[in-house]
């Protein structure tokens, strides 16, 4: 088990990393998600040696890591531009990590055609990386990282530099990939849909300190911070007074309106905020029967997005973004359109308002 | 005749006279390697190749010739090592020391040769490296370090940093990333370097002379000599034969550049 305890990195007086504490479990698959700048690569380096960090430690299986230097931590890395050896073939930049800990040629060749067939490059051993191109180059780098059965694989944003096809591609490859090695990766992203299709967990850091992490389901249905919400795809955020509490029901003054929100959320305080996705919101036409939270307003705009069409209406309690199935019977609701907007009580999560407040606007 | 015409040939006739004025006096010593005269001039009843038979009949001048080669390649081997390692050093370890290596590296061009050849002197004589083929090899490998130092920093300087990261993380530690990946991505850089350090050390007359005099005798300084005391026209032919030497290797140098950096 990999564990961050309190690490700290500045530069300066600018903190690239503030306190951060993080436990990887042997096997798994953990994404580390955040917008450019976050610190993301300054973690990332730091687990594998490169960057010195100020405070904190950094320890596997209980020890620590900082006296190990990065050649011994054995931890394969694919670096964002993928980093192959120019001079090399692909057959010799895959050997590279074995020769360095001097295995029998036989060996060696062995566990190099094991791992081109791992990536499906086995025709291609005798390319020079210029030669390949940047999908092949990035299967090259995990075949390198992969052929000496590292204790952890360290991915900084392997996929950023493809175009979306290929990348959605690789994502599958790489999941499987990760199934089939059983190896502990810890991969560097700031794409959200990359992150919740492959881990099993995620810490999203935000400006050097780690907001929350989880694994995509929890973290998707309950943030625990307004950013953590609008990272991970679009959110509406209400605020309300807490009215009373009524078995697991609690009732919500937004507005002119009392809505009713049950069991999600930790918010203490009586200021709370509602964070609500879009598409947990029902859309119905003025007049129809719907049930306890129901907010009345004016179509202000449609989009449509293929399998779906966001509508954003201004209701009595603001403006919220809703979100439908493109196939919904009340299909196309126009701009200027009298809507009844509806959620059931366990569609929100209530969040206080000190969290709330972190990032300003809403989706 | 049109305005552009006339400047063009103004232009063309500029650069023409430009070059001559420069390569004139390198191609005057070819007429006069096959004069037929008895001294240094040019040639008066027709051309000669007897000087340079002499040339290669002349125990002394071939005995120079080893000289310089030897001397030449083992204080181009010298530079090259120091040179890189430098430069590598340099590259690798961020912090204020590197500043200063690179300076002691550049200080051998910065550096008027004739001082530094008085304190090769001084220092030579205390060392007993006064007149000995290791003193001039040591001589010769530090002035051409600059050359390999400067072109070994240019070609890793388009290298990207995140190839010593990588081989690190395969396992390889410093030393063994700068033979394995360092190294074999900085050839043209090196080649380039080893020919400037090589005509460094081929024509270096200025230090030579000072801690030099009857064993030690390079080719330059026996052209030297030669001139000060019989004006033989064999002085000719050997700097003629410098000369292509020296373009050969140029050229080669020139080669090396275009070279893809990989396989
Ligand atoms: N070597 C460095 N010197 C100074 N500041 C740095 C250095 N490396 C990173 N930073 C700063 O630390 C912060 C986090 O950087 P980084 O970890 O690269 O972010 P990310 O990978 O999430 O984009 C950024 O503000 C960056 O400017
Ligand atoms: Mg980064």
């Amino acid at each position: 088990m990999l564990e961050v305890v309190n690490l700290t990195k500045r530069y300066g007086e600018s903190y690239a990393l503030n306190d951060v504490s993080l436990s990887i479990e042997q096997g798994t698959f953990t994404t580390i998600l955040g917008p450019s700048g976050s610190g993301k690569s300054t973690l990332l380096m730091s687990i594998a040696g490169f960057v010195d960090p100020t405070a904190g430690d950094i320890r596997l299986n209980g020890r620590s890591l900082l006296p190990v230097p990065p050649e011994r931590r054995n931890f394969g890395i694919v670096f964002q531009g993928y980093a192959l050896f120019p001079h090399l073939s692909v057959r010799d930049n895959v050997a590279f990590p074995l020769r360095m800990r001097r295995l029998s040629s036989a060996e060696t060749e062995r566990r190099v055609s094991e791992a081109l067939a791992l990536v499906q490059l086995q025709d291609y051993a005798d390319r020079f990386p210029r030669q390949l191109s940047g999908g092949q180059q990035q299967r090259v780098a995990l075949a390198r990282a992969l052929v000496f059965k590292p204790a952890l694989v360290l991915l900084d944003e392997p996929l950023s530099a493809l175009d979306k096809g290929l990348r959605e591609a690789l994502r599958g490859e790489l999941r499987r990939l990760h199934r089939k090695v059983g190896m502990t990766f810890v991969l560097v992203t700031h794409d959200q849909d990359e992150a919740l299709e492959l881990s099993d967990r995620v810490a999203i850091i935000n400006k050097g300190r780690l907001e929350q992490c989880d694994d995509p389901v929890t973290l998707y249905n309950a943030p625990k911070t307004r950013f953590v919400a609008e990272f991970l795809g679009k959110s509406n955020f209400i605020p309300v007074r807490k009215l009373g509490v009524d078995g697991a029901v609690v009732r919500l003054q937004a507005g002119g309106v009392v809505l009713e929100h049950e069991q999600a959320g930790d918010a203490t305080g009586a200021e709370a905020v509602l964070v609500l996705r879009p598409e947990r919101i029902q859309i119905a036409p003025e007049g129809a029967p719907v049930g306890p939270n129901a907010v009345r307003g004016v179509v202000e705009e449609t989009s449509f997005r293929g399998a779906e069409i966001s509508v954003t209406v201004r209701t009595e309690i603001g403006t919220l973004l809703a979100r439908a199935p493109s196939a919904h019977p009340f299909v196309r609701p126009a701009p200027g359109d009298r809507v009844v907007l509806h959620w059931m009580r366990k569609a929100g999560y209530l969040l206080d308002s000190a969290d709330g407040t972190e990032a300003a606007g809403s989706g | 005749m049109n305005r552009r015409f006339l400047q063009v040939v103004i232009l063309r006739g500029a650069v023409v006279a430009a070059l001559t004025y420069l390569i004139l006096p390198l191609l005057i010593i070819l007429p006069v390697s096959l004069t037929d005269q008895r001294m240094l001039a040019l040639p008066v009843n027709g051309l000669s190749l007897q000087h340079y038979a002499a040339v290669i009949q002349s125990e002394e001048w071939l005995s120079s010739t080893w000289q310089s080669l030897v001397i030449g390649i083992a204080s181009t081997v010298l530079a090259v090592v120091i040179g890189v390692a430098s430069a590598i050093g340099c590259k690798l370890v961020d912090s204020g020391r590197a500043g200063l290596v690179r300076i002691l590296n550049l200080l051998p061009i910065v550096i008027p040769s004739i001082i530094y050849a008085l304190g090769a002197y001084r220092f030579y004589v205390e060392v007993a490296l006064l007149d000995t083929m290791a003193g001039v090899i040591l001589a010769h490998a530090v002035g051409a370090i600059p050359f390999v130092f400067i072109a070994a920093s240019a070609s890793l300087e388009q290298l990207d940093l995140s190839l010593v990261r990588a081989a690190q993380s395969l396992g390889a530690g410093l030393i063994r990333t700068a033979i394995f990946v360092l190294v074999p991505n900085m050839k043209a850089g090196i080649v380039s370097g080893a020919i400037f350090a090589f005509l460094h050390s081929w024509d270096e007359i200025v230090v030579t002379l000072f801690i030099s005099s009857r064993t030690v005798h390079t080719l330059p300084r026996k052209m030297w000599e030669g001139l000060n005391e019989n004006l033989d026209p064999v002085i000719a032919c050997v700097a003629v034969a410098l000369l292509l030497f020296t373009l050969i290797l140029l050229l080669i140098e020139q080669k090396v550049k275009r070279m893809p950096p990989a396989g």
